[in-house]
């Protein structure tokens, strides 16, 4: 069994609590414990923090990481934004020497130092690389058969693509793999790759123009037929299912299109109870894509 | 060295515009890679989702970022990237456009020139650890999927919050939030 500190960010567990639970119980059934993580805090949000001072984002993300490293245990984690923070700085401090003493000359005002001992993963890397696809469809009990997903990679999984593992920003596939292994289909659609529209701080300051990207989006996956959004970022998650709520409101766009985590849908093809995986929680019913599933 | 000489801002002033030769060699040590390669082909306004739609064009922040003029630590606009990279991931230059711009916005932030949206996050954090702060409704949500009514995050163990706030101190971020605060009651 391989154990992580599991770190939940703000979202999943103060918004969409079926994300940080879903991520528990279907990692259980590939070995995969992901244990509380102790004192963690919000990684901070990158494109509010970083935004603000790139330094002090850079030491709130590592005083996340240094809790972990007098753990020893590696980070796993599930939003996109998290990503960006920890990924980035561990990164960056294990690689760059003078970016690390300037951290540490902060961290030292508490006590911490960055060792550059663990890793930072999210948990979509661990599926594909570690388990993989395969062994992800002998976990599946109810194929998802029939189901078009409008999949949403969200940005800061993959990108700046110099600073990642994944390879092309443009024209990824594993997270196509990963629901295809469920059973369901992945469609393609206009703009796939585009912003949820909600980072950078840009929901908090001009929401309209947040909204209008999630718009376009949203009108992109309905034309393509799309039964559900499926997203691996809370964020992300939030802006295009409670940003449905806003846009019917501020614009009169109806979608009604449900969006689920990767790790609740997961549970659901792997038989889970739809209530354990917190579904009922989310802006948009759930229940029309349930009712063609099960 | 006549190059040295043409250093000097006053040689770049243009009617009331200051051109200030420091404002580069900020972006760039605060992140902003390679922002003085910059050749204006517009890859990046091209490829900007929110530049369809608003203002904001990344051409012209990198070339205002490059020419010194600092004008463009006021325009409102300047917070409108939503941070997606794809700019950056496309520039032919390998620029970290995006990089360029949040260095750009943590200067501005120095200026107290940053939304009160910023703010009021760094706030949350300061008070609570979370940006997005746990909720009474929420607690009932967690306690339906079996977790607790609380995460083990700082909501749990908030003894944590103080490092948090010292972090914020030595970087001069509390400082800015307080007069701010203040300047806006």
């Amino acid at each position: 069994m391989k154990e992580y500190n599991f770190f939940l960010g703000c979202i999943a567990p103060n918004r969409y609590p079926g994300i940080e639970a879903s991520a528990v119980k279907t990692s259980r059934k590939f070995d995969i414990e992901l244990r509380d993580f102790k004192g963690a805090s919000c990684c901070p949000a990158p494109g509010a923090f970083g935004s603000m001072d790139v330094n002090a984002w850079l030491a709130l993300g590592a005083r996340n990481i240094c809790l972990s490293e007098k753990e020893g245990k590696d980070i796993a984690l599930i939003c996109n934004g998290c990503y960006k923070s920890l990924f980035e700085a561990n990164h960056r401090l294990k690689s760059d020497p003078v970016m690390r003493e300037k951290v540490n000359s902060i961290l030292a005002n508490i006590d911490y130092e960055f060792q550059g001992s663990v890793e930072v993963r999210h948990l979509i890397d661990i599926l594909y690389n570690d388990v993989g696809p395969e062994k992800v469809k002998e976990s599946v009990e109810v194929p998802l058969t029939g189901v078009n997903v409008a999949i949403h990679y969200g940005c800061h999984l993959l990108k700046p693509k110099f600073d990642r593992t994944f390879g092309s920003s443009e024209r990824p596939r594993f997270f196509d793999e990963l629901v295809e292994a469920l059973g369901a289909t992945s469609i393609d659609y206009k703009e796939k790759m585009m912003c949820c529209g909600a980072g950078g701080g840009v929901r908090s300051y001009k929401m309209d123009l947040a909204l209008d990207i999630a718009n376009e989006k949203l009108y992109n996956m309905t034309q393509a037929n799309a039964d559900v959004i499926v997203d691996v970022c809370p964020f992300c998650h939030l802006q295009l299912d409670r940003g449905q709520v806003e846009i019917k409101e501020k614009f009169g766009d109806v979608y009604d299109l449900p969006v689920l985590h990767y790790n609740q849908l997961l549970g659901l093809a792997q038989g889970m109870n739809p209530d354990e995986l917190g579904l009922d929680a989310h802006e948009i019913s759930v229940e029309p894509l349930l009712a063609k599933i099960l | 060295m006549a190059s040295e000489g043409m250093r000097d801002p006053k040689h770049y002033q243009l009617g009331k515009t200051q051109f200030d030769p420091d404002l580069i060699k900020e972006v760039i040590a605060l992140g902003g890679k390679n922002a003085q390669m910059c050749y204006q082909c517009g890859t990046c306004t091209a490829s900007c989702p929110m530049g369809q739609r608003s203002g904001l064009r990344v051409r012209t922040v990198m070339r205002k970022a490059n020419l010194g003029m600092r004008d463009v630590l006021d325009d409102p606009d300047l917070w409108l990237c939503t941070t997606c990279y794809t700019c950056s991931d496309r520039c032919p230059r390998r620029i970290m456009a995006t990089d360029a711009i949040i260095a750009l916005r943590n200067i501005a932030t120095r200026e107290k020139k940053v939304p009160m949206s910023m703010i009021k996050i760094m706030g949350a954090i300061s008070k609570t650890g979370h940006g997005v702060p746990n909720n009474e409704a929420n607690m009932k949500n967690r306690v339906k999927v079996g977790l607790p009514e609380n995460p083990p995050t700082t909501h749990t163990y908030p003894e944590y919050i103080k490092d948090i706030n010292k972090i914020l101190e030595v970087t001069g971020l509390l400082k800015i939030r307080e007069e701010m605060e203040a300047e806006s009651q």
